[in-house]
């Protein structure tokens, strides 16, 4: 049968349709989304991809309501009000949605519409979904993860900029502690002082102005220089029992300054750490003037005591001394002079105001001096004192 | 016949031995003595005689010679007391003027002195019962 032009091309036509039809579905069901076609709402076509998305085989969508893809009813009109407004101004429209799996799973979809035709006549739609609920969730969780790393940095920060602060104010503080106790250590009427290798590395103004020295005179230079020689000895146990912790009362002893003069200090110690080595905190005040009072104090009492022992012995005394003068002198006046006994009691009136000149000078004694005596420690000096 | 009046003198010392002492020195002039060894007995003589001239030791046992003295001076102005003590600063001389004592012997004093004294004071008492009171 031979074909005429017309009819040759038609056959052409045809076979040119179906290579199309075919190159179009194979299209479809290459491509990794659900692809379907949609009449009013109604599954009219559907591709392999639907099965990998949904769930659900082509075949068991076709026919049916796209309802089956949502979660609600609501949701169901939601998207339709959501799309055929848009897709009434344009040929495509993008959105994603919520979706449902044939398994019962909630799956997010990027559900991509394009109107079939200038005018979306019937509702003749294709509509295309993309799983992207593990994008989504990757997404979620890396927005989580910024989130936590951003509260992170903020926290860090904060606590940083608190740190800081804290530095900042304990610099302050320290700086602030360190000038008081400069101050303290140099404006203070104690003598302040550090001994590190037994060498003065420190030394305050009031140490230097009593001392009598410059403080180059002093610093690097031993420490027992300033002690007086016969101290020396003592002040070491002293400092050692303190150190050890067997003696922490304060400790006096004598010094000697640089112009000769003795004064006498009282002194503690501490053991302290300076410049990173072990060293000795000397807190030193002068009592010479207190050890003067204590002195004369002493003085006044062993006076006080003279005075009154003198008083008990001239009354002890002068009883006896009455009674024996009495009666000599009465016997005197009754016995010639030739007679041999007036001499004997003229010696014995003469002991007798001997004695008495001794009483009452006791008894007149304001203040005293011992005098050395051989064989007795000392004694005191009535001869000197009581003119 | 005229009939020399009677010298009393009253010592007072908490010493027995120093009393006898003294009375004896006395007596051997011709005064009449008489003694007590504290306060309260001096007082008690002194209520039942008229004495006009006393020597008193400061230091008694129960009132003190100084508180004797300003007791019997509440009365008597005019007897001559002397103080007569063991020991100068107990009783200074001050709070002895003070208490009304004529003079003030620190102890041991030369029996002259003490006779001296009591000699004085009878001239005193004299003169002045002679121009200015009946003092018997």
């Amino acid at each position: 049968m031979k074909l005429d032009e017309s009819e040759k091309s038609e056959s052409r036509d045809k076979d040119n349709q179906g290579a199309l039809q075919d190159l179009l579905f194979a299209i479809l069901d290459a491509m990794p989304h659900a692809v379907l076609g949609l009449k009013d709402r109604l599954i009219i076509s559907a591709n392999h991809a639907v099965e990998t998305v949904f769930g659900w085989k082509p075949e068991e969508l076709v026919g049916q309501s796209t309802r089956v893809l949502y979660r609600t009813d609501e949701e169901f009109e939601e998207i339709a009000k959501r799309f055929y407004p848009a897709l009434e101004q344009r040929r495509t429209f993008f959105d994603e949605f919520p979706c449902h799996h044939k398994d019962g799973r909630d799956i997010v979809c990027m559900v991509g519409a394009s109107r079939v035709g200038e005018l979306l006549k019937e509702r003749m739609i294709v509509v295309t979904y993309e799983d992207i609920t593990a994008r989504k969730h990757a997404e979620e969780e890396l927005r989580e993860y910024r989130g936590y790393l951003e509260k992170l940095v903020d926290v860090r920060t904060n606590d940083l900029k608190y740190v800081n602060e804290q530095l900042k104010h304990e610099i302050t503080e320290r700086k602030q502690a360190e000038e008081l106790y400069k101050t303290l250590a140099e404006k203070s009427i104690t003598s302040v002082f550090i001994v590190q290798d037994g060498k003065f590395c420190f030394i305050n103004t009031t140490s230097i102005a009593y001392a009598g020295y410059a403080p180059e005179e002093l610093i690097g230079k031993d420490s027992m220089v300033l002690i007086h020689p016969e101290d020396r000895e003592a002040v070491k146990k002293r400092t050692r029992e303190m150190l050890q912790g067997k003696d922490t009362a304060p400790y006096e002893y004598r010094i000697v300054t640089k112009q000769g003069q003795v004064r006498w200090v009282m002194q503690t110690i501490t053991p302290i750490q300076y410049g990173g080595k072990s060293a000795i905190l000397g807190n030193a005040m002068d009592i010479s003037d207190r050890k003067r009072a204590e002195e004369e104090q002493n003085r006044r009492e062993k006076l006080q005591g003279v005075l009154e022992m003198a008083g008990t012995v001239c009354h002890e005394m002068n009883q006896p001394m009455q009674i024996i003068a009495g009666y000599s002198e009465l016997l005197l006046m009754k016995t010639s002079e030739s007679d041999p006994i007036y001499k004997k009691l003229s010696a014995i009136i003469d002991q007798i105001r001997r004695m008495s000149t001794i009483t009452r000078k006791l008894m007149m004694i304001k203040d005293y001096k011992t005098q050395d005596y051989i064989g007795f420690s000392r004694i005191i000096d009535i001869h000197d004192d009581s003119e | 016949m005229c009939h020399m009046p009677e010298k009393k003198i009253l010592v007072v010392d908490d010493e027995i031995s120093i009393l006898a002492m003294l009375k004896e020195i006395f007596s051997s002039e011709g005064y009449t003595v008489r003694t007590a060894e504290n306060a309260e007995e001096a007082l008690d003589i002194l209520d039942r005689e008229s004495i006009k001239v006393m020597f008193f030791d400061l230091r008694l046992s129960t009132m003190s010679g100084i508180d004797l003295c300003w007791k019997i001076r509440e009365k008597d102005q005019v007897s001559i007391i002397y103080a007569f003590t063991g020991y100068s600063t107990y009783f200074g001389l001050l709070e002895c003027r003070a208490a009304g004592f004529d003079d003030f012997f620190v102890k041991p004093v030369e029996t002259k002195l003490l006779l001296h004294a009591a000699k004085d004071a009878f001239e005193k008492l004299e003169r002045w019962k002679v121009r200015y009171y009946e003092l018997e």
